[in-house]
């Protein structure tokens, strides 16, 4: 900030030395005039003093006001064009991609990680940018990046594939060596700038990373004297005058490029006289101030070349990621003339919308290179025999821009940082963002809402969405939506959106109560019967169940897996609120909130991020860790300033974990989820709860498999009633997006204090004849309490330990692998 | 730039760990002794059924450790557990980076966490409550250090 400050100070001791310098100047001339005056007739004297007298108080008068706004002038161009270099945005990184021994293979994963990286297809790998893939391998020819551990210079990787995995990796370096690895990633792709003051988007470059030909054919077509000119060309503005006057409008500006730099800060189209005379002024100062070299490096990086969204593309180092999804030094010299070409006119020559007006144009500019002689006959047949080369794919993965979760990222900063430092320094900020798993998130919301408004008819368009992926081992924002628009970057639901959560808060009454395991187990009998709860200013509260039935007692794993609204309060009511509060805030949910008994019920509410952190504590295993969406920070010069480590904290006992768990996986086998187990190929152990709100305005899920925790709300910003449950809207896009990410089996610690059980019971609740029975995981503590059904056949088996099995995660599998060891000899011996 | 410390920038104290010959070595790390028990060294073999993947990111770790580099050793760890988010070992040697940066109630949490994962890992466990006991002491709770070496005692 200082530096900035004085920098400022600096400018303006300049201008006012300019000032002083211009005054002088004025007073000489007064004096040079003044000799001249002894050598005429006293008559004339007279006559020409009065003139004098006069003329030179008019001149002043005219003169002190045009030099004053010279100065002005100066003063403001200089300070665009310093201001220029310091104010740098932000870049903000995906992930990158880690590719790894051992690794399942992908191959349409990692085609697209590359599309987007712009890397092109040359089986001779003979440039930076490309690969080579076959039915057995791939090699990438890898840019330089920067790492925070690292610079990984210019490299050849060859990944060779055995049984759909990675069975080898190589890596060649510039020098040639060739040395085996274990591990080598792609670099992230940049998708965003953190620059809200305006939405002018640019990607630096110096004037030595600018390939020559194009500098050349952009003096050849816009400019071929600028390296002679001033500033302006006078040769050139009576040429254009000439033409202006003889087509009776303006049809040539006759601009140097240092004018149209000029114009550029000053983005006004407006084509006056007045205009173009400031614009000559400026340009001669600038000349006067700075070198040729400065003006053109500016000129590359300033220049407006086209306009995705509400991104105003400027500069040719984000106009060649935008256009063919590559760096500037990677293109060819026909791509190089288009960009010349589009510069010219960005709107007139968008070779996206007007491919054939921006071709011929590209190839008169080839022409002029050629007749200018930078390029020889045969690079131009070349190059004009060329296509136009602009990749759809690319300019669309260049607007791939996250806007919900750079919304994310951007909170994070501002945290940590001054608003002035993410404007103007330039970070490299390197995210947590998995742009596959943000297609997969993306694609099930676009696809299920259509559908679920189609089947349902409901009114197209009315529903809404925020969802949220985490990985639940360490935190990380994998993928974010804030509106079922994903490139819509106005109100973030994701983070802004607070709904009341439903039966999402559930499992933290159940997870009270299991903490208590010389109270309650998952077998311990409830009772789902009419409860009415009398609370001090507020009439009495009588919930019901969803199907307005009482079940009488049920086992506490089935109030749950069921979502059974007066079993949950008349629990949460023996338990306490206050220590039910106490739970929800312990794992996670830290803001304040009243403890009235409706909160047993969920009415709370959260968004997405909330219910996530939440859940993300079930999730971990127990632990709680802080939701992250940046990994690292590097400055400007690609240092690394600052890491976001993994830090958790156990909020959670593993046995308890492991009981909540084991309900949750209940709710998707047989409870309120088991809908979104359709589709699924494989069983992943898959963990959720639903959640719906009264008058069904909200429907929510949150579940889990082993790697990755999504929570999904769907509902209405009038927030008037969709007629969704949880299960039917937010469960629905919950597992279409886990479907199409690479899930891993939700394995549950069961550690030695939890046993495998047969639970016996009976459905008629008069003759209790205990002749049902199923397997469910107690703990030891448990083993004695008396609200268990049949619990006299529980205690037989206290004393035939060898009946006793430790709890394993597949009670389907084989009976000869269960361990048969004594639960008393693994727990005391 | 001075505005843009994060919050997650560990203030590594400039003080030398005390070197201490005489105590018993785990993977490089010196241990502070537990009153009587035996510390348990790993098999030469290091981790019989690591991946090579984690293996190499375990070298570069162990690599940027030695060079008392605590980001950078923490970083490789993160990136290994990004790959095995349920391997035990990985949470325990990240535990002994947050020990080393004298974060006692950091590296407590996550020798909880691989104790959690480690499952019949007895050695991993043992170090885990060595650790856990000694950045108990550490951080002036005698007690909770007390309770994890009855634990090494009887287990």
């Amino acid at each position: 900030m200082s530096k900035k400050k004085s920098k400022k100070v600096a400018k303006k001791k300049k201008a006012a030395k300019a000032i002083n310098t211009q005054s002088r100047k004025s007073k000489a001339s007064t004096r040079s005039k003044a000799k001249n005056k002894s050598t005429t007739t006293s008559k004339a004297r007279r006559i020409w003093g009065f003139i004098w007298f006069w003329g030179l108080r008019a001149s002043l008068v005219v003169l002190i006001p045009v030099l004053a706004y010279t100065v002005y002038l100066d003063i403001s161009i200089r300070k665009q064009f310093e201001g220029q270099k310091w104010a740098l945005p932000a870049h903000v990184y995906t992930r990158p991609l880690e590719l790894y021994l051992g690794q399942k293979f992908d191959s349409t994963l990692i085609q697209a990680e590359l599309d987007e990286l712009g890397y092109v297809d040359r089986p001779n790998l003979d440039r930076v940018g490309s690969f080579s893939a076959t039915d057995s391998g791939l090699a990438i020819y890898q840019r330089e990046f920067r790492f925070w551990d690292g610079l990984r210079p210019r490299q050849i990787i060859r990944l060779s594939l055995a049984g759909g995995r990675i069975q080898t990796i190589t890596v060649q370096t510039p020098a040639g060596e060739v040395r085996p690895a274990e591990i080598v990633r792609l670099e992230p792709r940049l998708f965003g700038s953190v620059s809200p003051l305006s939405h002018e988007d640019r990607k630096l470059l110096r004037l030595d990373e600018v390939p020559p030909l194009l500098i050349a054919g952009l003096i050849a077509n816009e400019d071929q004297h600028f390296y002679q000119h001033f500033g302006i060309n006078p040769m050139g503005i009576a040429r254009a005058m000439f033409l202006n006057i003889r087509a009776g409008r303006v049809v040539q500006g006759g601009s140097t490029l240092t004018q149209q730099l000029v114009k550029n800060y000053y983005l006004s189209a407006e084509q006056s006289y007045r205009r173009k005379f400031v614009e000559m002024i400026m340009a001669m100062l600038l000349e006067f101030h700075y070198s040729k070299d400065d003006i053109l490096q500016a000129y590359l990086n300033e220049v407006f070349l086209g306009q995705a969204g509400n991104r105003a593309i400027h500069g040719f180092g984000l106009a060649s990621e935008y256009f063919y999804g590559r760096p500037l030094a990677e293109l060819e010299l026909h791509q190089l003339a288009s960009l010349v070409a589009i510069n010219n006119g960005p709107s007139r020559y968008n070779p996206i919308k007007h491919p054939k007006r921006a071709l011929e144009r590209r190839n008169l500019v080839l022409k002029t290179m050629m007749s200018e002689g930078h390029i020889d006959n045969e690079q131009y047949q070349t190059a004009i025999a060329s296509k136009l080369g602009v990749s759809g794919n690319a300019a669309s993965a260049a607007t791939l821009s996250y806007p919900s979760f750079m919304g994310f990222v951007r909170d994070n900063l501002k945290a940590d940082y001054q608003q002035d430092d993410l404007l103007s320094d330039g970070l490299e900020i390197h995210t947590t963002l998995n742009p596959r798993i943000q297609q997969s998130l993306e694609k099930a919301v676009r696809s299920e809402l259509n559908s679920i408004e189609k089947v349902r008819n409901i009114n197209a368009g009315s529903l809404q969405v925020a969802a949220v992926v985490l990985r639940t081992d360490n935190g990380e924002v994998a993928a974010m939506l804030g509106d079922r628009n994903a490139s819509f970057s106005g109100f973030n639901r994701a983070l802004k959106s607070k709904r009341p959560v439903g039966s999402l808060l559930k499992p933290f009454v159940f997870l009270t109560a299991l903490e208590q395991p010389s109270e309650y187990s998952l077998a311990s009998l409830i009772d789902d019967e009419p409860i009415t709860v009398r609370q001090k200013g507020s009439p009495d509260w009588q919930p019901q169940n969803y199907d307005g039935l009482p079940h009488g007692q049920v086992m506490l794993i089935d109030a749950l897996s069921r979502s059974y609204n007066l079993a949950t309060v008349n629990l949460g009511m023996e338990l306490g609120v206050p220590e039910v509060a106490e739970t929800i805030r312990r794992v996670g949910y830290e803001k304040n909130f009243n403890e009235l008994p409706s909160i047993l019920l969920g009415a709370l509410p959260m968004s997405v991020m909330d219910v996530g952190q939440l859940y993300l504590s079930l999730a971990s295993g127990g632990f709680k860790m802080p939701i992250k969406g940046v990994r690292s920070v590097l400055t400007n010069e690609n240092e690394p300033l600052a890491r976001y480590s993994l830090d958790i904290e156990q909020v959670i006992e593993p046995e308890f974990t492991t009981l909540i768990n084991y309900a949750l996986q209940e709710v998707v086998r047989s409870g309120t989820a088991r809908s979104v187990l359709t589709g699924f190929k494989f069983d992943y152990g898959l963990a959720g709860k639903t959640g719906t709100t009264d008058g069904y305005r909200d429907s929510w899920f949150a579940g889990f498999s082993g790697n990755y925790l999504t929570v999904i709300w769907v509902g209405r910003d009038d927030n008037q009633p969709t007629s969704l449950t949880g299960s039917s809207g937010a469960a629905k896009v919950w597992a279409k997006a886990m479907q199409n990410i690479p899930l891993e089996r939700l394995e549950l610690n069961y550690g030695a204090d939890v046993l495998n059980k047969e639970i016996h019971y009976s459905l008629d609740p008069v003759d209790r004849d205990c002749s049902l029975s199923r397997r469910l995981p107690v703990l030891v503590d448990s083993l004695t309490i008396e609200n268990i059904p049949c619990n006299e056949l529980l205690k037989y088996d206290l004393d035939h330990d060898d009946e006793l099995q430790h709890f394993e995660p597949l009670p389907n599998s084989e009976p000869g692998r269960r361990k048969k060891k004594s639960w008393w000899k693994r727990v005391f011996g | 730039m001075s505005a843009c410390i994060s919050r997650n920038t560990i203030d590594v104290a400039t003080q030398e760990p005390a070197k201490v010959e005489d105590r018993t070595v785990i993977n490089g790390k010196a241990l502070p002794l537990p009153d009587d028990s035996v510390v348990l060294a790993e098999p030469l073999t290091g981790e019989p059924e690591m991946s090579p993947v984690v293996k190499s990111l375990l070298a570069d770790a162990r690599v940027q450790r030695n060079l008392n580099n605590w980001d950078a050793a923490a970083n490789a760890l993160e990136r290994a557990l990004r790959i095995e988010p349920r391997n035990a070992t990985l949470w325990s040697r990240l535990a002994e980076i947050r020990y080393d940066q004298k974060e006692w109630k950091k590296a407590i949490q996550l020798a909880a966490k691989s104790n959690t994962l480690a499952k019949s890992n007895e050695n991993l466990r043992r170090q885990n409550w060595i650790l856990m006991a000694s950045a108990h002491e550490a951080n002036g709770n005698s007690e909770k250090a007390r309770k994890y070496r009855d634990k090494l005692k009887t287990y």
